[in-house]
């Protein structure tokens, strides 16, 4: 699904115009990305959770070659679907 | 969890204050936002937003597993999964406070770690050990001055004076050893043991045990300060003869490289010299080479092709197919498009080798190589 449809489907919901609806979604995202910046978590009822996970650091041995290499630990936003979103997908074929 | 930090509503808030919106309509979008997103998904399309990511569904397939209070087996039915993989920009803005980090190749001997915000962490085991050290010599000063109270009461009843003067000594010892205590890590800690246990006796009149319990940490301090000496003589004999090894691989390979291009300047130094010795050849025998010269040069037949791969010598093809290198000429002519230079062969080209008049590559002839050289002579003059 691309961009402009999500924009069509605003426009036409909320009976705004795409421009309006394409400026709502830049500013929201904006605000996403920085509240997970700041490491802070996202909750959205019926959808899910934004979360900010730390990963350690771990050794990693290159399978052929053999060489070992130290990957430095790193944040990682993940996200988690809610449990309603879950069971309306649970109707889905397969 | 910080989950009641941001809900929709507070999104919404934001997003009115940011955008211009008003609050009913921030709410309403968040609200239609999502669901789109999820009506997206649901019929099976990936949704991409961005400077966000990309939502879309999974399917894991039902697997055998068990259930984990009566051990018996159970299937898990197969099921869809929201799958939300993050924009390179938001992983980059996420990762700030790690961004300066980058994967390290470890070396076998040593495993140099990440630059962490907080050094002090390398610090402080010292520092503790330090601390631990200096209240070790306290305590053995203590200890000491006890021992030398005590010593004038028994001395009339059970102990002979040799006895006292050998555990005098050993005392002494112990606190030498623990001058060295600082080199090794884990062996304080098994001192710090022992003497803490040595501590608690010396007040009690058991002295015997104490004499024993004074010698074992001076054989082990000893005995692991002696294997740690030969384990870095060990290491340092290692680095040198690897560095050594490197050394003569690498002068292997220069060596190599000094060889090749001196038989390349040995080649080009033997074409020079048949090159010199052309004009004085074709000062004398003119009429020799209006023999050979009347004879066609077209190249219309071939024996063959050659790739061009580096190492590839014009004198070598001819040795090759005519049987003298001077030939060399006739290869050169007839592949006037690729071969410009007679110096310069470009690398991966095909050239072709043309059938010669036996007349004129007739390695027995002395003609034939005489004119083969002054026809060498005209096109290496041509070049230059």
């Amino acid at each position: 699904m691309k961009q402009k449809d999500l924009l069509e489907g605003i426009s036409s919901r909320l009976q705004i115009a795409e421009e309006d609806a394409g400026l709502l979604v830049d500013t929201a995202v904006k605000l996403i990305s920085e509240a997970l910046k700041d490491g802070k978590s996202i909750g959205i009822q019926g959808f899910g959770n934004f979360e900010v996970k730390k990963k350690e650091e771990r050794l990693s041995v290159h399978p052929s070659t053999k060489i070992r290499t130290l990957i430095p630990p790193k944040l990682v936003v993940s996200f988690k679907h809610s449990i309603i979103l879950k069971n309306k997908l649970k109707d889905l074929p397969q | 969890m910080n989950k009641d930090k941001f809900t929709l509503s507070d999104l919404s808030a934001l997003l009115a204050e940011k955008s211009g919106f008003s609050q009913k309509i921030s709410e309403d979008f968040l609200k239609v936002f999502f669901e789109l997103i999820e009506n997206g998904m649901m019929s099976k399309d990936t949704v991409k937003i961005k400077d966000l990511g990309s939502f879309k569904l999974q399917w894991n397939e039902a697997r055998k597993s068990v259930n984990v209070n009566t051990g018996e087996e159970i299937v898990i039915s197969g099921f869809w999964k929201v799958v939300f993989t993050p924009d390179a920009e938001l992983k980059e803005a996420v990762n700030e406070p790690f961004a300066h980090l980058e994967p390290v190749v470890l070396d076998a001997s040593d495993e140099p770690k990440t630059t962490k915000l907080p050094v002090s962490e390398s610090i402080d085991p010292l520092k503790v050990l330090n601390d631990q050290a200096s209240e070790i010599r306290n305590i053995l000063s203590e200890i000491s001055s006890i021992g030398q109270e005590d010593e004038i009461k028994p001395v009339a009843d059970d102990k002979s004076a040799s006895e006292l003067i050998s555990e005098m000594k050993e005392e002494e010892v112990i606190q030498e050893d623990l001058e060295e205590v600082d080199e090794d890590l884990v062996d304080d800690l098994e001192l710090s043991d022992h003497l803490a246990q040595e501590k608690e006796k010396t007040p009690v009149v058991e002295k015997p045990l104490q004499t024993k319990k004074s010698k074992s940490p001076k054989k082990v301090s000893v005995g692991v300060f002696i294997s740690t000496i030969i384990g870095v003589m060990v290491l340092t004999a290692l680095a040198i003869f690897l560095y050594f090894t490197e050394m003569s691989t690498v002068k292997h390979e220069v060596q190599r490289r000094i060889i090749r291009k001196t038989i390349v300047l040995v080649h080009k130094n033997k074409v020079a010299d048949s090159t010199l010795t052309a004009p004085v050849v074709q000062a004398t025998p003119i009429p020799v080479t209006d023999d050979l010269s009347t004879i066609s040069r077209n190249y219309t037949k071939s024996l063959g092709s050659e790739e061009l791969k580096s190492g590839v010598r014009l004198t070598r093809l001819a040795v090759k197919y005519y049987g003298h290198r001077d030939f060399w000429v006739y290869i050169y002519e007839a592949n006037p498009t690729i071969l410009k230079n007679p110096d310069v062969l470009p690398e991966g080209k095909t050239i072709n080798i043309p059938e010669v008049d036996k007349r004129l590559i007739d390695k027995e002839n002395r003609k034939c190589i005489d004119f083969a050289r002054s026809l060498q002579f005209k096109y290496l003059k041509n070049n230059k």
